[in-house]
């Protein structure tokens, strides 16, 4: 089993992909010591200046340093894709394997609310939830964790059948162990390779979610520096000053394909077992 | 489409005494398997009638009550070793789960586990605790199974065709085990086996399944000797003896249980089949010291 995950630190692609998220998180946990301005510090006489020595990524309508921001933004983004895909995910599961190993009525009532969940778009049902509940940092991570849920649900409710007719559990169940058990030692164990890959994936997919909604302007409300809310009030000045929407476009494109791409990696190992 | 029940098991008697071994020998699809897991109530389908294990019926516990009895009085043997342990989870692990949840503490569990191990031949137990089950062999992986099937000193061991998937010499070594086991605990066994030698090697009587239906029960040298039931004399006859003689496969299949035929079950395959046999379905009927359910076992 680690063999096979070490494989996955054997592609050239790979390690770029995990060198870009490393220094993301890198830049996120020592933001305030790496960056070289007060990210909200307002300076009208240096409003949209392009790249300079002085601020190294230019600054925005607002004179605001952009590098600063990008900086301090990783940390918003970050958390937001962590903490969204683990809420997404654990409710997923939760969900999943209930409906999968118990069957019946369980199944039918959790099977049919996710599919009316599914039949939106996962972006609709996040901005719909952003709309009930109002914008700041909590809303925008639990809204798109809901929209996530869904298809974990459908996921790990698809494995937890196929394991649950495993002659392990059958055998686990003739000596007596119970269900809460049989789900934590033996089902979820047992598709986490699955999970793995598609957390990961979903780490990315938040990332454009949270910034589609702060492009949108009902994400994280200014003035934080979220890379979606940079590039949603960049975009008037997109023949001005295009470095205002380049470097957070940039950041989001390179952190989301860098999820993709160990995360499609990582499905492809454990098809291949 | 219309849902037929299908009776995959129909009208089973028999008794295990203490310390015996019963053999339920058939072929693939005669009922076997299900009759196992019905025993145990983990059958998928619907089971009735009456499973007695010390007078009590195990139909009529609780969700909960069975699960108790699970492991403690009754527990089976699977077929597939390498199947029947989860892949992710250490040897001692597992083992120990089986005392956990029967309300052992870790410390307890772990040194019953060690034990255990011991008990069933398994060398240097300690070290084989933190192994994944496929760092053993399918042999060792046997005994690990059998060791959870035995931890909690159960009444009842299923055990269901415990050697097929193992090659001989491991048959043979496992076989022994499960011997020694039974004698040394007072295990009472159910063996579930197609293979007429395994059941000779272990049980002091068999039962033999056709179609879901017991066709001759009795004491395994009596039907060893003189096997009444044509059936039973088609297993014997497909059992090799020497190279000289040429084995004497029975044709056909075991019927489609949605639609058995009428009359005696085996009829269409049965050498000896009368207009009677396509008629009528002949009751188990006791001669000497045996149960047999056959329209002409006098005449043949």
């Amino acid at each position: 089993m680690m063999q096979q995950y070490t494989r996955l630190f054997k592609s050239k692609r790979v390690k770029i992909c995990l060198f870009i998220i490393l220094s993301f998180i890198f830049m996120a946990l020592f933001a305030d010591f790496i960056s070289p301005y007060n990210p909200l510090e307002t300076d009208l006489s240096k409003s949209c200046r392009p790249p300079s020595f002085e601020h190294l990524l230019g600054t925005d309508e607002l004179g605001r340093d952009i590098l600063s921001r990008i900086i301090h933004g990783s940390r918003l983004t970050l958390t937001i894709s962590f903490v969204a895909t683990a809420l997404g995910a654990a409710a997923g599961i939760f969900f999943g394997v209930i409906s999968g190993y118990f069957g019946g009525i369980v199944d039918t009532i959790i099977q049919r609310i996710t599919e009316i969940l599914l039949a939106l778009p996962g972006f609709l049902l996040a901005i719909m939830f952003v709309a009930i509940m109002g914008s700041n940092l909590w809303t925008v991570i639990i809204s798109v964790a809901i929209s996530m849920t869904p298809s974990f649900v459908r996921m790990v409710r698809g494995l937890t059948l196929q394991v649950r007719e495993l002659e392990y559990v059958l055998a686990a169940k003739q000596l007596g162990v119970n269900d809460i058990k049989i789900m934590f030692n033996h089902i979820i164990p047992n598709v986490s390779p699955t999970i793995i890959a598609q957390v990961t994936l979903n780490l990315g997919t938040s990332i454009l979610f949270a910034s589609g909604l702060g492009f949108l302007g009902i994400g994280v409300p200014p003035p934080a520096p979220e890379w979606g809310t940079m590039l949603g009030t960049g975009r008037a000045y997109i023949f001005y000053a295009p470095h205002l929407i380049i470097s957070p476009g940039l950041s989001v494109f390179l952190l989301v394909l860098s999820f993709n791409i160990i995360g499609d990696r990582l499905g492809e190992i454990i098809a291949s077992k | 489409m219309e849902s037929r029940i299908i009776r995959a098991v129909d009208g089973i008697d028999f008794t295990v005494r203490e310390g015996d071994c019963f053999a339920i020998v058939g072929e693939s699809g005669s009922g076997k398997s299900t009759l196992g897991l019905s025993l145990i109530r983990l059958c998928p389908g619907d089971v009735s009638g009456e499973i007695l294990i010390d007078g009590v019926n195990l139909l009529k516990l609780s969700e909960d009550e069975i699960r108790k009895f699970r492991g403690s009085k009754i527990s089976i043997i699977f077929q597939e070793p390498s199947s029947a342990l989860n892949p992710v989870m250490k040897v001692g692990d597992q083992l120990m789960e089986v005392f956990t949840v029967h309300g052992y503490s870790k410390s307890e569990a772990y040194q019953k586990s060690l034990q255990l191990l011991k008990t069933v031949g398994i060398p240097e137990a300690e070290k084989r605790m933190q192994t994944y089950p496929h760092q053993l062999s399918g042999g060792m992986k046997q005994r690990v199974i059998i060791a959870m099937a035995i931890a909690l000193n159960p009444r009842l061991v299923i055990a269901d065709e415990p050697t097929s998937a193992l090659d001989v010499t491991i048959q043979a070594q496992i076989l022994n085990l499960l011997k020694n086991l039974s004698q040394s605990y007072g295990l009472s066994t159910i063996l579930i086996t197609h293979d007429m030698g395994v059941a000779a090697e272990l049980c002091n009587r068999i039962g033999i399944m056709y179609a879901g239906k017991m066709v001759e029960i009795g004491p395994l040298n009596s039907i060893f000797a003189i096997p009444l039931h044509p059936y039973t004399r088609a297993l014997m006859s497909c059992i090799p003896r020497s190279l000289k003689e040429n084995l004497k496969p029975l044709p056909g299949h075991v019927p489609d249980l949605s639609n058995p035929p009428k009359g005696c079950r085996f009829h269409p395959r049965c050498p000896y089949a009368k207009e009677v046999c396509t008629l009528e379905e002949p009751n188990l009927e006791k001669i000497d010291d045996r149960l047999v359910s056959c329209h002409r076992v006098g005449e043949i």
